[in-house]
């Protein structure tokens, strides 16, 4: 693993280790937000949001367990995902570069200038 | 009796790793909309003696094999066994009879299984090796190491089907889905490992208060993966793995039920339609079901729980809806039901105290 800040830790909901922008939604009404390629933060998703964790790289949620649903779409998409960490939609801002580790469970802060 | 004892034993372990170490009891999002189990204190009591009424009338005219093939699956029958197991003690039976409707329903759940009903291998092995050959020869597999595009499109309709699935049945989902495997199989001359996902009912029109337009009654998806990927499956259909799949898929093959026709997903352009149905309905159900009152939700969920002994009402010439005054009871004994409390204290040793058929009440 890289040596880089852990910023969150969680539930290891599904395998995976991926970088990259952060695009933070709390509600349905944000989808629009959310673009190819990004990692969404979500409270936690429900089956709606399969609109917006379809075109995510990684998903990291306040809430859930190892079954909740983030956990288990995740699993079939074979996205990495980190779940159960309490407070990532107050601690990860839109835009900010990260590493999703969903085999640790962890979070990792990537500095802009190593991109 | 010592081997009846050995296998409730086995059970118990099972419906703990399945309910309580998953998160399932105390996990207020193990459920979607709602964790029912929460509220069970306002429906358990009518259900678990119903249930267990009307399985006794069913056991008086047909055999476990005919029960069991009417509930098709192995999930289907642990997911109404599950029912039994956290509730037939408040259907005030005796504990002989509390155990022997556990031991049938194990017993059914062998009838339709080849491999442990406990999963205790980490492997939900349903297909025997004939049936496996003749499986894989008859598909038109797609190789995905030539065709990278048909791996992505297969994980998606992987999640967008669990995630339908998931919007229709809420605790029923696995009442009409199994995903079972792996099998070993060859893939152009190596070992591989196929993962069988059956979607074999996505419409439920009497759960649903519209009409829908869904085309697809069932979707089932054959992967081959490389022997890299180690797969682990609880008791219930839900499984982890250790890499990531869409990079380690050699092969997919899949079909749609559009009525009595089977539409293969051989063609991206189709796959992609597909997929973007699934998607349509799961959002236009769930917004539904998001959009009720917590009340609501409660009696809806009520619902999914008898949904998952129809074949047992089927069999009976009854209908599997739960009955109006229940549903009643249930409303009105919501505004003033505090939830939550009763479930937080939830410990390990009352779990299994409440489950194990063998401990009077």
């Amino acid at each position: 693993m890289p040596r880089q800040k852990i910023i969150l830790k969680g539930i290891r909901a599904s395998y995976g280790l991926v970088e990259g922008k952060v695009v933070v939604i709390r509600t349905i009404k944000e989808f629009s937000k959310m673009k190819n390629g990004r990692i969404l933060v979500a409270p936690i998703t429900s089956p709606p949001w399969i609109l917006v964790m379809r075109k995510a790289i990684a998903i990291v949620t306040d809430k859930g367990g190892m079954l909740s649903h983030p956990a288990i779409v995740c699993r079939e998409f074979g996205i990495p995902a980190v779940v159960g960490t309490q407070n990532a939609t107050r601690l990860l801002k839109d835009g900010m570069y990260i590493i999703v580790d969903g085999n640790q469970g962890k979070i990792y802060a990537k500095r802009q200038s190593s991109y | 009796m010592q081997k009846d004892n050995l296998l409730i034993d086995k059970m118990l372990k099972a419906f703990d790793k399945a309910a309580y170490q998953s998160g399932k009891v105390l996990d207020p999002y193990a459920w979607w909309p709602i964790n029912f189990l929460f509220y069970s204190p306002l429906f358990d009591e009518v259900s678990s003696r119903s249930f267990c009424a009307d399985y006794l009338l069913l056991r008086k005219s047909k055999s476990l094999r005919e029960i069991a093939l009417a509930f098709q699956y192995p999930n289907a029958v642990w997911l109404a066994l599950s029912r039994f197991i956290s509730t037939v003690k408040t259907a005030k039976l005796k504990k002989r009879e509390r155990m022997k409707i556990d031991l049938e329903f194990l017993k059914m759940m062998k009838f339709l299984m080849v491999g442990s009903v406990f999963c205790e291998d980490g492997l939900n092995i349903i297909w025997n090796k004939e049936r496996i050959r003749k499986e894989i020869k008859k598909a038109d597999w797609i190789d995905t190491r030539l065709n990278p595009n048909f791996a992505k499109l297969f994980a998606r309709l992987h999640g967008d089907l669990l995630s339908l699935d998931e919007a229709v049945f809420w605790n029923a989902v696995c009442a009409t889905r199994e995903t079972h495997g792996p099998y070993p199989v060859k893939w152009k001359g190596s070992s591989a490992q196929l993962i069988v996902r059956e979607y074999y009912n996505l419409r439920e029109p009497k759960l649903l208060p519209f009409k829908t337009r869904f085309p697809y009654k069932a979707v089932t998806a054959y992967t081959i993966y490389n022997t890299k990927v180690r797969f682990d499956f609880p008791v219930l259909n839900d499984y982890t793995h250790n890499l990531s799949l869409v990079e380690n898929t050699l092969a997919v093959f899949g079909f749609a039920h559009r009525g009595r026709n089977k539409e293969f997903l051989n063609e991206e352009r189709l796959l992609f339609k597909v997929c973007e149905v699934i998607e349509k309905e799961a959002l236009k159900i769930s917004l539904w079901a998001e959009g009720l009152s917590e009340k609501e939700q409660v009696v809806e969920s009520v619902k999914r729980v008898y949904y998952r002994m129809r074949p047992i009402y089927k069999l009976l010439g009854k209908k599997w809806q739960p009955s109006k005054s229940l549903l009643e009871k249930v409303r009105k004994g919501f505004p003033s039901f505090k939830p939550k409390r009763s479930v937080i204290k939830m410990t390990k040793e009352r779990f299994y105290t409440m489950c194990d058929p063998r401990i009077d009440p």
